[in-house]
């Protein structure tokens, strides 16, 4: 059963992902786009998680806690520069 | 004592933060607290004034209400999604704020933001209005008056501002 | 018992994740497609990382996944934030009418590279 729930989980990520691929591809604005990238980074870190209980490890758990981090940076990064036109001053 | 730690709830969530992070030993707890001793004193500058807190049972209990929230909204807000998108009637909403403190409005917002079908998305610039977009309202009055009487009052109880 | 556990709390968080993704393309406007972005933060990845806290438990018991879960908790009301922020600068297109008269809001749109095409997106 716990097989059955991780592929329908794995599945469903997948779907997320190309979902959002779709919002990013399409728009309109540079927002929708940035903010089309925060949620695919969110579900990676969703598919990290799945994968390190399909493998029962925590080898991916680090990896996950990177992209959480490099994320969250680059999303504030992209707003910092569509608001002001500069990322640093 | 408070020479040497100056801000001892924020030295306990730094020692606590490593010792998840590196798993439980006594090498990693000798570590973990010298981060947690000096980190503070590098970003004291930026921290300003931190709000003591008042009570801590207060405080769990507006983080399970906060919890239950996230949850009910979350249902809340799938149905919104999945139904009729042309019945959504998302609005801006101006919330006048009564606290002052700028811990205690930024985890205001955080509350809001983390409770799904709500978003803070400006300050004014004297923090006295917040302006909120909300997926779909009723009666913004109810709103408004919902979330200072959910968040906004117990967060001012339990912090010294 | 706990695999039973593992598998509610694995559906539960793709079918969030899942509605959070399909708000993005199906929802109007860009600032109501702010909220599916904190739905699948909150209780899609949430309910994965307690499923994985909950898996572990056999194997020699951790809390490192709720790490994870407390920065993205932090986060994502940050980046929410700072999003909503471009979007009102810019005038992105809104069915609720953009508040005008807010005070401290710059209002005037940057030319800055974006190839917005600017008729109002259908959506759907």
């Amino acid at each position: 059963m716990l097989t059955a729930a991780l592929y329908i989980a794995f599945f469903s990520i997948a779907a997320a992902l190309a979902i959002c691929m779709v919002r990013l591809v399409r728009g309109p604005h540079a927002p929708d786009r940035v903010l089309a990238f925060d949620t695919l980074y969110i579900n990676t870190i969703a598919l990290m998680i799945v994968l390190d209980i399909y493998h029962s490890t925590s080898v991916l758990f680090e990896a996950a806690l990177l992209i959480a981090l490099t994320g969250f940076v680059a999303t504030a990064a992209f707003a910092r520069y569509l608001a002001r036109g500069k990322v640093m001053e | 004592m408070t020479k040497l730690c100056p801000f001892p709830m924020l030295s306990m969530a730094l020692a606590g933060t490593w010792l998840m992070l590196a798993g439980f030993s006594l090498p990693h707890l000798v570590l973990g607290s010298l981060f947690a001793i000096m980190i503070p004193f590098v970003i004291a500058p930026l921290l300003g004034v931190l709000p003591g807190v008042r009570s801590v049972i207060g405080a769990m209990r507006l983080t399970g209400h906060v919890m239950w929230d996230i949850i009910v909204a979350n249902i809340t807000v799938a149905r919104l999604v999945l139904g009729p998108v042309s019945r959504l009637r998302p609005a801006f909403v101006e919330v006048p704020l009564t606290a002052t403190h700028p811990y205690a409005i930024s985890l205001f917002m955080s509350m809001i933001s983390i409770t799904p079908g709500s978003i803070p998305l400006a300050l004014s610039p004297d923090a006295r209005t917040l302006l909120v977009h909300v997926l779909h309202v009723e009666d913004e009055e109810v709103f408004v008056s919902n979330v200072k009487e959910r968040y906004e009052r117990p967060l001012m109880e339990i912090l010294e501002c | 018992m706990l695999d039973f556990l593992v598998s509610i709390l694995l559906l539960v968080g793709s079918f969030f994740i899942v509605v959070g993704a399909f708000g993005l393309v199906r929802l109007p406007d860009f600032f109501m497609r702010l909220h599916g972005q904190t739905k699948s933060t909150t209780l899609g990845v949430g309910s994965f990382l307690l499923a994985s806290v909950v898996h572990t438990v056999d194997g020699g018991f951790t809390l490192q996944e709720l790490l994870i879960a407390l920065f993205l908790f932090i986060t994502a009301p940050v980046s929410a934030f700072l999003l909503g922020q471009v979007g009102l600068q810019r005038h992105v297109p809104s069915r609720a009418p953009l508040p005008e008269d807010f005070p401290g809001l710059r209002h005037e749109p940057m030319d800055l590279p974006s190839r917005a095409r600017p008729a109002s997106h259908p959506g759907d």
